[in-house]
């Protein structure tokens, strides 16, 4: 609780001592150089991109164990091709995610 | 600004990188975090300014170690103020000679307008304070910190802070009415 005295000698200093004008370029100025920073989203975005890596895995090795392989049918070949497309989408995502800056 | 508010633009800055946001928190405490340390460096703008920027950019990348304990502006005082106190360390200048030097010189320049050589008087008595008296009486006086807050923002004990500002005030009140 500020006295009567602290009062009147605070309300002194304010009048009188030394004022900031307010800047217009200081806030662009500190937004200029703001480090780069990792966001949360990347690390939730690399961590789907994990999951779905060993996802892709276990499909691979589903899909080799459980095919004949004496008989090569119109579906095996359209499940390879799935297969392979979804892998390599998953590789191209999680490269970007590794190496990108944001 | 409102603390939920505060804390909504805080938690954007943390979870997504929302630089806007920070912008905002920036705009709203700039005045007074440069007014601070105006005080603190007895009126040398750029140094203020350069020490505002600093502290601010301090802040947004310890912005996840915010606990939300104390208020922002306490935070960022703190932060402020131990700026100051590095770059006191780091330049070991001998600020009080230098800056009562620029005051006089200023002073004899516009000496026929009376509330500029009051503003002098009173800008001349702050800057010879020693640097803890000056920050004492620029968080209490002149932000209307509570002595509480004050102590946190310096990590002093109150009653520390109570002595520096009664020496403070009582050396800048001597000053005063000789001058």
């Amino acid at each position: 609780m500020k006295s009567e005295e602290d009062i009147k000698f605070g309300a002194l200093l304010k009048e009188q001592g030394h004022q900031a004008a307010d800047n217009p370029w200081f806030t662009q100025r500190v937004l200029n150089r703001l480090p780069e920073r990792e966001s949360s989203v990347r690390w939730v975005w690399w961590a789907i991109c994990a999951v779905a890596a060993v996802i892709c895995c276990l499909c691979w090795w589903w899909l080799i164990d459980s095919r004949d392989y004496t008989v090569l049918t119109v579906r095996d070949m359209a499940d390879y091709a799935i297969m392979s497309v979804v892998t390599l989408v998953l590789i191209w995502q999680s490269i970007s995610v590794t190496f990108s800056r944001e | 600004m409102k603390k939920l508010d505060e804390l909504a633009l805080i938690t954007r800055c943390v979870l997504a990188d929302d630089r806007q946001a920070f912008g905002q928190l920036v705009e709203a405490y700039q005045s007074s975090v440069r007014r601070f340390f105006l005080n603190l460096t007895a009126g040398d703008a750029a140094l203020s300014d350069d020490l505002s920027q600093e502290t601010f950019i301090k802040a947004y990348v310890n912005l996840r170690a915010f606990k939300g304990v104390a208020s922002f502006s306490t935070w960022l005082y703190r932060i402020g103020y131990n700026e100051f106190y590095t770059h006191c360390r780091r330049t070991h200048e001998e600020r009080l000679d230098d800056t009562v030097g620029i005051v006089t010189l200023m002073g004899g320049s516009n000496a026929s307008n009376d509330a500029l050589e009051a503003n002098l008087t009173v800008q001349e008595a702050m800057s010879r304070l020693s640097d803890t008296e000056r920050a004492v009486v620029t968080l209490f006086y002149i932000e209307d910190k509570p002595l509480k807050q004050v102590a946190r923002i310096m990590n002093l004990p109150e009653g520390t802070v109570k002595s520096h500002l009664h020496r403070a005030k009582s050396r800048m009140t001597t000053f005063l009415k000789n001058n």
